[in-house]
């Protein structure tokens, strides 16, 4: 049997699930919180920063082909620094997985479930999740096939049907006295795109073609494209005042589309099926990076994988429930998300820069 | 402007070129001719159609003379009676006759006084002899000459067949296997005349010592996909092997699986057809049916019936057979989430009608609709047990009596009896009758999720069944196919149906080692 | 295999025993209030607007103690009224004629305290259903509450999930609840019926359309001032005529519903109406022009610290219908132009009028000039625009009309 391998047009669905993201929910509050009315144009530079990035780590992965992640650290710095630069990762993605998953069953029980606790929702969205990790890359590639469109075609409607409520008026004025801002949301604005380094996990599965990199960049573009659109179109709704009093501007925004005459008169079905999905990729797709980063901190065996992903689902679950408050468990996610902003920006260009080097060295010798 | 026109002409005429071109199967042997020894003739043809097991060839002496002769047939297509009574018996036994009035035996007298057989045609090459024994004819030579003679022995007035029960269609051919296994392969030999086509034969069971034939086309079936189901069919421990999907079980990795893991098809044109796309089918003796491989879910949901209307109809009818395999499973919990969790997302008017149907309902959705649902199941199993007599009293019992006193006697609401209804109804929209099980089996467990958590529970569901699709392989080919990993080649006979024109190449996820359907050019085989 | 089997069945025992103990949100459709109507009034009942209700507020005492609640802090300030229907009858045939107790289509409860929350919650104590307010079609203030302020209301609507953005924000003179009373002829409950009214916008231009919750959230998260529709009623019938002006959160007075069209035609949310003008030949006859399309761009003039605005209307229609009109050259082009200047005149007239009367009367910026003057003149209101409210009752306006005529109907 030949070698079973993820097909160009995988890598992009793969990257484009990698960045959506339970921020998706509130990408808006947070720009907005920054650069106001011009949050836009912070995001569409943020989304260029991203793709920069992202090409950074591209070539970081085809430097070694056949190797991921964790694997690449420790073999260009060696077994124990490299462990040491994977620690943050790890601890990265764990915190902002476990946040994700609490900010997700805080919004389900508010718009879905209002009496139903947390604990099961946490429980079997990491059930599901894990599952799917447990079944291997593969199996992970299928599903993210099918999911994206879907998600895809999902924000697209949330995005035209609002249409009809637009003010064109809520941007102005563009660019007034407010660049200071716009710049420091280029900052934010990169990090609600931090999944392009997914690649880096699993470019050594892929079929490498001419072609993967221009599929890859189209699984960066995508979800960028989506986020500006929809940051554009809340702005255009609801102004950027409001949006300040709203928790998750996205779920009002689905909220206010009303479809009079058809079955379901009301959009947020839909948007409740997308936001359960996009939660679902974005946290089997952590949940795979931390999975692997496990097993080569802790230097395991492929076969023990199935004990890493329980146990690192019931640490993820502990993590979510720990606080009780809701604004706490938002403050303390844009928290995790401001602190690594300055090493995310970093840390790729210098294991690349390593990696060139150390490669270089490797040739010539 | 005449350049143009004159190079427009150029190109039609090259197309007609092309089109003329098309090499049949058995042109590469067109360079090959008899030779005067019927030992070498006879090898030679048959290992020019790949030495199957039902080629038989038998030489012998005409009577009375030393002439060497032999025929070749094939089991499947022949009438053996014909040729025993016309060819045979009047080559060695009669030829006495022929031999005491003083005419010679020589090629002509064999032809004009010794056949009793309508049609007999004189052959020097290769390819018209291979082509006329696949389409049932008898090839006769005679030592010393290097010509033959092609006897028509074809089954005239076809053999039995039976018509088609679990999958019927509405255009296509109303045949379908039986329970002997040379009638099937008969079958499948009269829809394809390719020497390519490949019967191997195997023992199954220890006690039942059935045969099994595996088939499939040398050229386009994938290699591996052959000789990985080789393996496990010569490995099969079994006392009796006598259904084709207990052989089928026994061969494919996760045979606990609800979804088929193996299709069954009683068809031989569908049969016909996915040998064509590169798979590979396993007949066996006693058993009606089938078994296919590789398989996957858009390919259970074609049907042979896409194939005789125009595109856009089949692509239609093909896109409603996808809804309603989703509906089928899934009506019933999406109605219990969506009243008993999120009543916003409906017209108010509708909530309004809906809820006062069920004032006076003592149960909830979820109990009404499995309630039902149980009912319907029942139903379903009876009328297949009930003798055809007294099959209509199911349906006024089932659906008179059941649905609307029911809704009279407040048991259950009348919207409730809507939902079963329409979910029975698309079940049976779904092509594979297993297939269709499948969607039944995952209703329950639905309907369980919906209530516990509304359509946050059906999300969860349908990831968790999702990532088992996903998961799901059987001879190395991933059960969602092509839809995921996306091959947009695929793509084109998958949900949609597209135009025949637009469907050149062979299925890419098989991986079908001669990938185009039409306008190739096959490389000239040698053959020793 | 064997090992599979036994690690699947305890995942199905422990995803088993996670869901039976589920069914935490889970309520069938017939058990839930599906609350049609809100209306909010305020307590103790003002003696003034209590006068025009009628005959059915007449509420014996024993009511009275159902109605009141033990409240935690302060006294009582609101009474709210929530429509439910009653689905038992919904199968009931409708109409003016059976209205007795028993068959009446919807149930209107009323609860008095302080806190809507609160008084939403006490309602329970009542009905035996759980409430629902995801198909809330209207949500009726009283003049007096609307006077106290909005943004104390509309707190809990903003904040409560199951609430919408679409909602119907009306205000009615006197009783709010009486509203709610109305028994329609053509729906069964008067809310979904009073909700209906709004969606002929393209027919007549006298209603405040943008009258949605989500819209006066926003505009008072963004300080801006606004319109809301006003609601009349009798014994069988609502009509939602003219508006209710609304200043810094509170509502300082009536618009007229000539007012309501122009503020319609300025604002941009004119869909289509009907303008009537006496013909030009100076005869005793009359044209109605239906309005098709219309458009509005309002141009700031900044001059140093004085601004001033420039209103461009820009209307299409139709000719609809002439009365006493005894001419031959009604489809003659000087005829038309002659028209067309009368109804650019009637236009400008009427806009600038409603300008002045609501700078005058209420002080009132319901045209949102603000709102175009941040986002097109931002440097101007950095300097001026915390003095916006004292500035705006001064402010010239001017009106310039074009009108085309496009169909003359025969």
């Amino acid at each position: 049997m030949k070698e079973e391998r993820l097909m160009p047009p995988q890598v992009m669905t793969l990257t484009a699930c990698g960045i959506l993201g339970i921020d998706i929910l509130i990408v808006q509050r947070d720009m907005v919180g920054v650069a106001g009315q011009d949050a836009w144009i912070s995001l569409i530079l943020g989304g260029m920063t991203a793709m920069i990035l992202g090409s950074v780590c591209y070539y970081l992965a085809h430097l070694y082909p056949e190797m991921d992640l964790p694997q690449i650290l420790l073999h260009i710095f060696g077994d124990f620094f490299g462990r040491i630069i994977l620690l943050p990762f790890i601890v990265y993605d764990v915190l902002y997985l476990g946040m994700s998953l609490r900010i997700f069953a805080q919004a389900l029980k508010m718009f879905l479930l209002s009496a139903t606790p947390m604990l099961p929702i946490v429980v079997l969205i990491l059930l599901a999740a894990g599952y799917a990790v447990c079944k291997g890359v593969f199996a992970i590639g299928g599903i993210m096939d099918i999911i994206f469109p879907l998600c895809a075609v999902t924000i697209l409607g949330i995005l035209l049907m609002p249409m009809n409520q637009i003010h064109l008026s809520n941007l102005k004025p563009i660019l007034y006295k407010n660049t200071g801002n716009v710049v420091k949301g280029i900052l934010t604005g990169y990090q609600q795109f931090t999944g392009y380094g997914t690649i880096a996990y699993f470019y050594c599965y892929t079929q490498k073609t001419k072609g993967t990199f221009k599929w890859y960049l189209a699984g960066l573009g995508i979800p960028i494209f989506l986020y500006i659109a929809l940051t554009l179109i809340t702005i255009m709704v609801f102004g950027p005042t409001d949006i300040g009093y709203l928790t998750y501007p996205t779920l009002t925004l689905a909220k206010s589309i009303e479809i009079p005459g058809t079955f379901l008169e009301r959009a947020e079905s839909f948007a409740a099926i997308l936001w359960i999905n996009i939660v679902f990729v974005s946290v089997a797709l952590l949940l795979f990076r931390t999975k692997r980063n496990f097993l080569e901190l802790l230097h395991m065996k492929t076969k023990h994988q199935n004990y890493v992903i329980w146990g690192i689902a019931l640490l993820l679950i502990g993590i979510a429930l720990f606080i009780r408050s809701g604004t706490e468990a938002i403050s303390f996610f844009s928290k995790i998300k401001k602190s690594s902003r300055i090493f995310g920006l970093l840390i790729f260009p210098f294991i690349t820069a390593m990696g060139y080097i150390k490669k270089r060295r490797e040739t010539r010798a | 402007m005449v350049k143009l026109l004159k190079r427009r002409l150029e190109k039609k005429d090259r197309k007609k070129d092309k089109k003329f071109g098309i090499k049949g199967d058995t042109d590469h042997l067109k360079p090959f001719r008899l030779s005067e020894i019927v030992e070498d003739n006879i090898t030679r043809l048959k290992n020019s159609m790949n030495n199957t097991f039902d080629i038989k060839s038998r030489e012998f002496q005409i009577g009375g003379t030393k002439y060497q002769a032999a025929i070749l047939y094939i089991a499947d297509l022949v009438n053996e009676e014909m040729i025993m009574s016309h060819l045979l018996k009047p080559l060695i036994l009669q030829s006495t006759a022929v031999i005491d009035s003083d005419t010679e035996v020589n090629f002509q007298s064999v032809k004009d006084s010794m056949l009793s057989i309508g049609s007999v045609q004189e052959a020097e090459t290769f390819d018209e002899i291979v082509l006329a024994v696949m389409s049932g004819d008898t090839f006769l030579c005679i030592q010393g000459y290097a010509k033959g003679l092609i006897v028509n022995t074809r089954e005239l007035n076809g053999k039995p067949f039976a018509v088609p029960t679990v999958e019927p269609s509405v255009k296509g051919p109303q045949e379908a296997f039986v329970e002997t296994l040379k009638i099937n392969l008969g079958l499948i030999r009269k829809r394809i005349r390719d020497p390519n086509l490949m019967l191997e034969e195997y023992k199954i069971g220890r006690r039942s010592k059935s045969e099994s034939v595996l088939v499939y086309i040398k050229g386009i079936a994938d290699p591996d996909i052959v000789e990985d189901l080789r393996k496990r069919l010569s490995s099969v421990d079994l006392d009796m092997g006598q259904s084709a999907f207990q052989i089928g079980t026994l061969v494919t990795d996760r045979p606990d699986s609800i979804f088929p893991q193996v299709q069954i098809t009683e068809r031989p044109d569908k049969l016909v057809v996915s040998l064509s796309e590169g798979r590979v089918a396993v007949l066996t003796d006693g058993s009606p049916n089938a078994i296919l491989v590789p398989v996957t879910l858009p390919i259970l949901m074609q049907s042979p019936d896409d194939y005789c209307e125009s595109w856009l109809v089949s692509s239609l009818i093909r896109i409603s057979r996808y809804v309603g395999l989703f509906l089928s499973s899934l009506f019933p919990a999406i109605y219990i989430a969506i009243t008993s969790y999120n009543p916003g997302m409906l017209p108010t008017r509708l909530v309004l009608s809906i809820a006062s149907t069920r004032t006076g309902v003592p149960f909830s959705a979820f109990i009404e609709a499995l309630l039902m649902e149980a009912v319907l199941e029942l139903l379903q199993e009876a009328s297949i047990r009930l003798p055809k007599a007294v099959g209509q009293t199911v349906s006024i019992v089932g659906g008179l009596v059941i649905g609307q006193s029911a809704v009279q006697a407040g048991i259950v609401s009348p919207i409730m009896v809507i939902v079963i209804s329409v979910t029975a109804v698309t079940s049976f929209a779904i092509p594979d009758y297993s297939l269709g099980l499948a969607s039944r089996i995952l209703r329950v467990p639905f309907m369980i999720l919906a209530t516990t958590l509304g359509s946050f529970g059906i999300a969860i569901g349908m990831l968790l069944l999702l990532t088992y699709l996903s998961s799901l392989k059987n001879f190395g080919i991933r059960y969602l196919s092509p839809i995921t990993p996306y091959r947009f080649q695929d793509w084109k006979d998958t949900v949609i149906r597209a135009p025949f024109k637009d469907l050149k190449k062979r299925p890419e996820f098989l991986n079908p080692e001669d990938t185009e359907r039409s306008h190739s050019r096959k490389k000239e085989k040698e053959i020793s | 295999m064997r090992h599979s089997l036994k690690r699947s069945s305890l995942l199905l025992f422990l995803i088993g025993a996670l869901l039976l103990t589920g069914c935490w949100d889970q309520k069938d459709i017939d058990t839930r209030g599906y609350v049609l109507g809100l209306a909010i009034d305020s307590y103790p009942p003002d003696p003034q607007s209590s006068e025009s209700t009628g005959p059915n507020q007449a509420s014996p005492q024993e009511e009275e103690k159902l109605e009141k609640m033990q409240l935690h802090t302060g006294e009582p300030g609101y009474a709210m009224t929530i429509q439910l229907p009653i689905l038992a009858n919904a199968d009931m045939p409708e109409g003016p004629g059976i209205q007795s107790a028993e068959g009446s289509q919807s149930w209107e409860i009323t609860q008095i305290g302080n806190s809507f929350f609160s008084i939403n919650r006490e309602m329970a104590s009542r009905t035996g259903l759980s409430l629902y307010y995801e198909h809330l079609q209207v949500l009726i203030l009283s003049e007096e509450v609307a006077r106290k302020g909005l943004i104390n209301i509309l707190d809990m609507f903003m904040r409560e999930p199951e609430m919408r953005r679409g909602i119907k924000v009306l205000i009615c003179p006197g009783e709010a609840k009486s509203i709610l009373d109305v028994v329609p002829r053509i729906d069964k409950y008067s809310s979904v019926y009073l909700s209906g009214i709004f969606d002929n916008s393209s027919r007549n231009s006298r209603m405040v359309y943008h009258t949605n919750m989500g819209d006066v959230i926003c505009a008072l998260h963004d300080g801006h001032d606004f319109v809301l529709a006003k609601v009349i009623s009798t014994k069988d019938e609502n009509k939602a005529s003219g508006g209710a002006v609304f200043h810094n959160g509170r509502m300082a007075g009536w618009a007229t519903e000539m007012e309501v069209e122009a503020i319609n035609l300025i604002r941009n949310t004119y869909e289509g109406g009907v303008i009537t003008v006496d013909t030009p030949k100076g005869e005793e006859g009359r044209v109605a022009m239906e309005i098709t399309n219309e458009k509005a761009e309002i141009t700031p003039i900044v001059n140093g610290d004085q601004v001033s605005f420039r209103i461009d209307i820009k209307v299409e229609g139709d000719y609809s219908e002439d009365i006493n009109l005894h001419t031959h050259e009604k489809l003659s082009e000087p005829f038309l132009k002659s028209l067309e200047a009368e109804y650019e005149k009637e236009i400008q007239d009427l806009c600038t009028e409603t300008i002045e009367s609501m700078q005058e009367k209420f002080k009132a910026d319901v045209f949102q000039f603000d709102r175009i003057l941040q986002a097109g003149e931002p440097a101007y209101w950095e300097r001026m625009g915390s003095d916006w409210n004292s500035i705006y009752p001064d402010v010239g306006v001017t009106v310039h009309a074009d009108v085309h005529i496009i169909l003359t109907g025969i």
